[in-house]
Formats: structure tokens, sequence, C-alpha cells
């Protein structure tokens, strides 16, 4: 059966694959299905016999691990490009100590080379010539730090906008905020323009490891540039959300009372939190036990927060976005599933490039800013050849490279796993299984917790329509 | 015979293309040009590379001014909400008549009474009723018509609907009404949208979708709509085309739930009947459930399924949730081979956008509808 098993509160359950449901089951049925029949005759318990006629625990499962996207590749990437993500400059006034580009894993390292217009220009005519069928488009910019080359910026957003017309237009730009000035915030409140701020805490967090390129703290220049700009632009704050980085080396604590006691800074905005990123890493990423005993105390308290049990002093902001991949999960066992397909996929691979085309300073073709540039299995193309397909569609198949593993796995509607984290990031023309199933392990480790968590939510009365609608929730 | 004369059309969009597919749109013209919106990526490419499909003759030119210069009549038409394209085509219009060009400009959302139905509206007067010399009253046509309820239309009927909105409805009319003319039926037509004119059919009626009157008139109002048009044209055979869809597509994006399809097929019954979808990986069940939902909703079979070779944007219906069901062309060579795998599976008539196919489908039409008339109805 493609079935998943567990226990939880001392209650036992089983997920069901293809209805992607979780089902009580009494301590008698569980025992049979831990046994794993051979035969379907030899199942004695009546609760099963119900189950299957209504359509639970089959053994249906995919045949053929392939995309369904697959056959579509090139209609999807001619005709409905939507999103681009310029690289408009490899150079950074940063250099944060976890940095992708810092030296510390499979990237290239800090640079001064600069997007031409050239290249930019071609990057937007790209995007219209393959984009007939789309009604928007978005053109996100990206470094090294943007603003360090806002001219640019500038140009191609006029550049857009005098050449399409019809199409919504939309822009997002992720910055570290330090060189944003009145001018820059005139020209992108003109549009409609989404900022995502790096900040990563108070000043005693943020300067430990988001430092300038002297080795000073970047904390007071660019938390007092925020606030003076807000104060001086309202709207400012409409568009803005912040992206933190939690080093898990240090505590965690100071962060969110950080949140907490600024909320100037953070009311009304998202705040989009990450552990160090540890993809492409060169070595591993070390957890004090200060940062693990806090963390899980915050998401302890934000449960209890969850369920009503405590004020809503504890309703985090952080928490709340940790919390989102188990609300998606919850969500998604409202929704009725067919069966998995015989030819089907994994669900953590998008098509590559639709989501967005990252383009580099050179003008290569990266599935998102995520992946690294020094990978070759990850360039899909550049401005003057096109698209790679093949290329595309061997990434999008990454579920191919552990084909027998994918076809029995419990997690198979609820994966996160995509290309780029069985990348190792250098010269390699292929992806590594001995990667990808390294993830699958952590994978599958933590969808049964989230099932169990889910499980004790419900248990104790949380209430997600409320999570999502009300707005004692959304209000942080 | 006036002669003919050289139209523009501004912009370019799914329905435009289906009628620059059709023979009886383009042989009233002596020549047609098409513009569209800047950043189309399509300028300097045939028309019909908006959706993968057979080319149409007519190479798109955004440069717009350049064709007005040209064309002797102006044809405007869009489905767009948005303000700023709204407020750019009411400028073309202005342009285009202060340059003396004969201008049509349909907005789906504020659909115009064409004179057809305006005929059908004055029909409906109120009838004076004399008794004896001192003793008359009038009757209120709405009355009445609730009164009689429905009349039969004997005419047989097509009906063509969309699982959801934007899923090739159009096109597939237009080609079922060149093929039928072309067997020598006489065919009239109700279009899904305001473009019912153009091909020499009638737009969806406009009491349809406002507020004046009540459901259960609307329906009795489509009925008689019906007989006026079987009473007008004398037609061998009546297609009739619904906008939107006949569901939600999801949760979020519902459209009217398929209200309007219900209430016009309450109207008249279809005597054959096809649901236009885009392409997904259907299995054996959906049609059967299809079928059954098409039964216990219009009272009739599902005869037919048309497939348009475009994909629905699910990523961007699921997660940035515009409101509306967006779709991208895909090669029609994997709809082919998706309806000869469903063809051995289901004992339905599969149909693309291709014009071979739709004669197959016109055969299936003219058989089911043989074996229909040798039942004696009076």
């Amino acid at each position: 059966m493609n079935i998943k098993i567990f226990e939880c509160l001392n209650e036992k359950y089983v997920f069901d694959v293809n209805k992607n449901k979780i089902i009580k089951i009494t301590n008698d049925t569980y025992q049979e299905l831990a046994e794993k029949k051979n035969k379907e005759a030899e199942y004695k318990s009546a609760e099963i016999a119900r189950l299957k006629s209504a359509g639970y625990l089959s053994d249906i499962r995919p045949e053929i691990i392939e995309h369904p996207a697959t056959p579509f590749v090139e209609d999807i990437l001619n005709n409905n490009l939507q999103k681009l993500c310029l690289q408009v400059t490899q150079n950074c006034n940063f250099r944060c100590k976890y940095c992708v580009y810092s030296g510390e894993y499979e990237n290239r390292g800090h640079s001064n080379k600069v997007m031409s217009w050239e290249i930019a220009k071609k990057s937007i005519d790209f995007m219209i010539a393959h984009s007939k069928n789309s009604e928007s488009m978005n053109v996100g910019f990206y470094g090294g730090e943007p603003l360090l080359h806002f001219d640019l910026i500038k140009k191609c957003m006029e550049y857009l906008e005098e050449s399409v017309q019809g199409k919504e237009l939309t822009y997002n730009m992720t910055t570290n905020a330090s060189l944003l000035s009145e001018d820059i915030v005139e020209e992108i409140l003109k549009r409609k323009f989404k900022l995502t701020i790096s900040i990563d805490g108070p000043k005693e967090i943020q300067d430990r490891n988001r430092v300038l390129a002297s080795g000073k703290g970047s904390y007071d220049i660019v938390y007092n540039n925020i606030r003076s700009l807000c104060e001086k632009y309202p709207d400012l704050k409409t568009i803005i959300n912040y992206s933190m980085v939690f080093d898990q080396r240090y505590e965690f604590s100071k962060i969110e009372d950080f949140v907490i006691n600024e909320n100037a800074l953070f009311e009304g905005t998202q705040i989009m939190g990450n552990l160090v990123n540890d993809n492409y890493k060169k070595g591993k990423n070390e957890w004090s036990d200060q940062f693990a005993e806090e963390w899980e105390y915050s998401k302890f308290k934000y449960m209890l927060f969850l369920l009503e049990k405590v004020s809503a002093k504890y309703n985090s902001k952080i928490m709340r976005n940790s919390y989102m991949s188990l609300i998606d999960i919850i969500k998604n066992t409202r929704k009725e599933y067919p069966n998995l397909s015989l030819k089907d996929h994994p669900s953590g691979q998008c098509v590559p490039g639709d989501v967005r085309l990252f383009i580099s300073v050179d003008g290569d073709f990266f599935p998102c800013e995520k992946v690294s540039e020094t990978s070759n299995v990850m360039n899909i193309g550049n401005i003057d050849k096109g698209f790679d397909f093949d290329k595309i569609r061997y990434i999008l198949n990454v579920g191919k490279i552990s084909e027998e593993e994918c076809k029995n796995c419990f997690v198979f509607r609820n994966c996160e796993i995509c290309s780029s984290m069985c990348d190792a990031g250098n010269g390699n023309e292929e992806l590594s299984k001995a990667m990808k199933i390294v993830r699958c392990k952590s994978e599958k480790y933590k969808f049964v917790n989230q099932l169990k968590t889910l499980i004790v939510l419900k248990k104790y009365g949380f209430n997600i329509d409320k999570f999502l609608f009300d707005a004692t929730y959304n209000n942080v | 015979m006036t002669a003919k004369k050289k139209v523009l059309i501004y912009p370019l969009t799914f329905e435009i293309l289906s009628m620059l597919r059709s023979d009886s749109f383009t042989s009233k013209y002596k020549e047609i040009m098409v513009s569209t919106y800047k950043g189309s990526g399509m300028n300097g490419f045939d028309c019909g590379s908006l959706d993968l499909g057979e080319k149409t003759g007519v190479v798109i030119e955004e440069d717009y001014e350049l064709l007005l210069k040209r064309c002797d009549e102006v044809l405007l038409y869009t489905n767009t909400k948005d303000t700023d394209l709204l407020s750019d085509i009411y400028e073309k219009k202005a342009h285009a008549e202060k340059l003396g060009k004969v201008v049509s400009l349909i907005l789906s959302d504020k659909p115009i009474v064409f004179s057809k139905e305006r005929a059908f509206i004055d029909s409906l007067k109120n009838i004076h009723i004399d008794i004896t010399k001192d003793r008359s009253f009038d009757v209120k046509t709405e009355e009445l018509i609730e009164i009689e309820g429905l009349v039969d239309i004997t005419v047989p009927i097509v009906g063509i609907v969309g699982n959801s909105d934007s899923v090739g409805k159009y096109e597939l009319q237009i080609q079922m009404k060149d093929e039928l003319s072309k067997r020598g039926y006489k065919v009239s037509l109700i279009t899904s949208n305001q473009l019912g004119e153009f091909v020499g059919g009638y737009s969806f009626p406009v009491f349809m979708t406002e507020n004046n009157y009540s459901d259960k008139m609307k329906i009795l109002l489509f009925n008689r709509f019906l007989r006026f048009i079987e009473l007008e044209d004398e037609p061998d055979i009546i297609i009739i085309g619904v906008p939107g869809g006949i569901m939600p597509a999801t949760r979020r994006i519902v459209g009217d739930f398929g209200m309007l399809a219900n209430k016009t097929y309450k109207a008249a019954t279809p005597d054959y009947f096809i649901v236009s979808m885009n392409f997904e990986a259907y299995t054996k069940g959906y049609f059967e459930e299809l079928n059954l939902f098409v039964k216990y909703n219009y009272g009739c079979n599902l005869n037919a399924i048309k497939i348009k070779n475009s994909k629905t944007d699910w990523e961007d219906a699921e997660v940035t949730n515009r409101g509306k069901l967006l779709s991208y062309s895909i090669d029609p060579s994997n709809v082919n081979n998706l309806i000869n795998k469903l063809k051995q599976e289901i004992d339905l008539t599969f149909i693309s956008s291709d014009k071979d196919s739709v004669s197959g489908l016109i055969d299936n039409v003219e058989d089911e509808l043989e074996s229909n008339e040798s039942i004696v109805v009076f």
C-alpha cells in the first residue's frame, strides 16, 4: 500500500499518499498495516476493508518518474515567460560572513563585474519575445548589491515601460538598504515595486555577520536609513519585506525580541527568516546549544499561541513564517486529489526558468538566484544561444536520479527537494544521487514531524481558518 | 453591391484569431490588418503564432498608426478591465473617427444591444385585448410569458460550453457554422461573446446578464429569443455558445459557477452537446463524471469534447492568485496524441482546433441529428 503509518499522542494514524489524507486508525489496523502483508486477502481488519472500499489504502504509485511539465517545457518557456531576475552587478559593499559568495560555498566569489546595458536590454527583449501568452511581467534586480548599479535598474524599468503595453509590469529587488536614498525611493514608489531588505537583528547580531567591506558593522547605517526613509515616505513601508538570516551558532531570542521591540520598523511587513544556507556549502553548518534551545522554545511558544493557550504577545512574526509550510500541508489535506498518475514526479521541482529566469552579469541563464553560478548543470542557456532545453528537462526530472526511491516515497506529494539541493555546484554535468538521498532522508524525517505537529494542532483545537483570515493572527 | 473595405483590427485576441481563420469573416473584407499591444512578442509574426496553430496570412504590426492610415474601417475589441488599456482603446476610437474611419468598438464588459436583439425586445410589446366593445385590457408581455412558460423549439440545437473560461468555444462555434454552411445547412449562431454579428450570427443576448430580469424571466426570454430566431431565420440548426465556464475552475476562481449555462439550456434542451476544454492529462473517469454532470444539469447527452492546444497555468492559479485562469499555448501535436489515446478508451467524439477534426465532428452531428429526425415530432 502507498501509505505511511505513524503514532502520535498514543494514537495511531495512516497517511494515504494517493489521497493526501491522514486517517486515524485503531491499534489492530495499525498492527496489521505495520506487518505489510503480501496479499490483500490476508488483511483481517474490517477497518482496512472499509477504507479500501472508500478508495483509501490503494497500492497505486507511479511506474515512471517523469515531471508532468516535461512535454511542455518549450511551450512554457517560449510563450509564457513572466519573471526575470537580473544580476545587475556582482559587486557588493558588504562582506557578510555567511554570504554564498564569501568563499565558503561552491559558488563564485565577490567580483566587480557589472551587467552591461547591452546584456540587460537583450534580456528584456528576450522576455518580451518569450511571453506572448503571459499577461504580466516581473523583473527582479539582484546582486551583489543591486543599488550599486541603480542607473542600470532605472534604465531597465524605463525601457520595459516604453516597450510593453497591455501587461502588468511589476518589479522587485533584494537589497542591504545601505545605499537606499530619497531619489531611489521616489523612483521605485512610482511603480509596482516590492523591496526585500536584508537585516538580521539588533546591532550586536547584525554587526556580527553583516559587515561592510571595511569590516565595520552595518547596523547603524542600515537601521537609520530605513527608519528615516520610512518616516519621510510612509508608503515605502507598504512595499517592504524583510529577509533575516539566523546564524545557528549564536543566540536566537534576541532576534525575536528585536522584532517585537521594533514595531515601528516591522509592523505590517512580512519577515522571511532562514537559517544559514547549507546548499553548496563546503563545510557543515554548526549549531550552538543555545540557538537550538531558543529556537525550539520559540516554536513551542508559538504553538501555544496557535492553540490560544497564551496571549497574542507570543504571536511571533518569525515563527509564523516557519509554520507556513505546515499550514500548506494542512490546507492541502482539505483538497480532493486524484490518485497519482502512472507517470508522475515528486512535488518539489519547478520548471527551471519559469518561476524566474535568473540572468547573470555575463548573460548566462540559471533557474533562480539560489543556484550556484559555477555549476555547469544549472547553467540552462545564455542570452545569445537561448535556452538549453535538454538540460532544463534533465533538471526538471531530478526525481529520475533516484527513481525507485521516489516511486516508493510517502513524501511524494509534499516533497520540497529541488535540483539545486542535489547539485555539487562544481563543474559536474550531472546531479548527484548521493546528495539527493541524503536530502530525501531529512525530507522524510521532516514530513513525519510535520504530520505529528498537525495532529497535535488538530487535537488541541487549532483553527486554520482563524489563522489565515483572522486579524489577530495576521496583524503581527 | 458595395465595394469591400480594408479593416484594421486592434488588439489581437484569441477571439479575433478565430475570426481571422474563418472564411465567413475574412471574405467580407478586401484586406485585413491587425495591430496589437507593444511588447506582445509577436511583432512581424503571423497572427497564428498566438496559439501556435494554422497561419492566417495576416502579419502583426505593432505600429497601429501606420496601419490606421491605410484602412477604411476599424474594429476595436477587448475584454480587458485595465483602465489604462481601456483609455488607450477610447483614444484609438476617437482618433480613427477623426480621420473619418468607420469604427466598431466592442467591449465585453459593456455589451451592446445589437439590432437583432433590439428587434426581439421590441417584438415583446404589451398586448391589448378587446373582449367586447366596452371591455378591453392590456396584458404585460412578461406576465403573459410567465403564464405560457416555455415554448417548443423544434429546430435542432447544438450546445457549446467550456469547462472553464477561454478554452476555445468561440473558435469551435465559427468553425461549425462555416462547415455546416458549406454542407448546405442554414445555420443560426448565438456566440458566446459580443462578436456574433461579425460572423453572421447573434451576439449572446445582453438581457441574459442584465439585472433587469429575474432568473426565471431570463430563461423564458431566452426561450422566446430562440423562437424569434427560428421564425426570422428559418434555420436548419441553431448553435448556442455560452460565455464563461460550466463549473468553478478552482475554489478561488469560480466564474459564475456555471449559472449562465444553466439558465441558457433550461430555455431549450440541446440535441447535441459539446464541452470545450484546455489540454490536461484527462482520465476516463473525468469524462464519465462530466457526462453525468451534463445529463443532470442540462438534461441532454454529452456528445463531443473539444480539446484546445492550450494548458492552464495552474501554478499561476494556485500561487499567484490573480483571480482568473491563465493559460499558455502548447504544440498542437500534444492534443492530437491525447485525442488518439482517449478515442481508444472513451466512446465520445474528440476534436482539436484542426479543420479536418471539425469536419469529422460535423459528420457525427449529422448522424446524431438524422437519427433524431426519424422520430415523428409535430
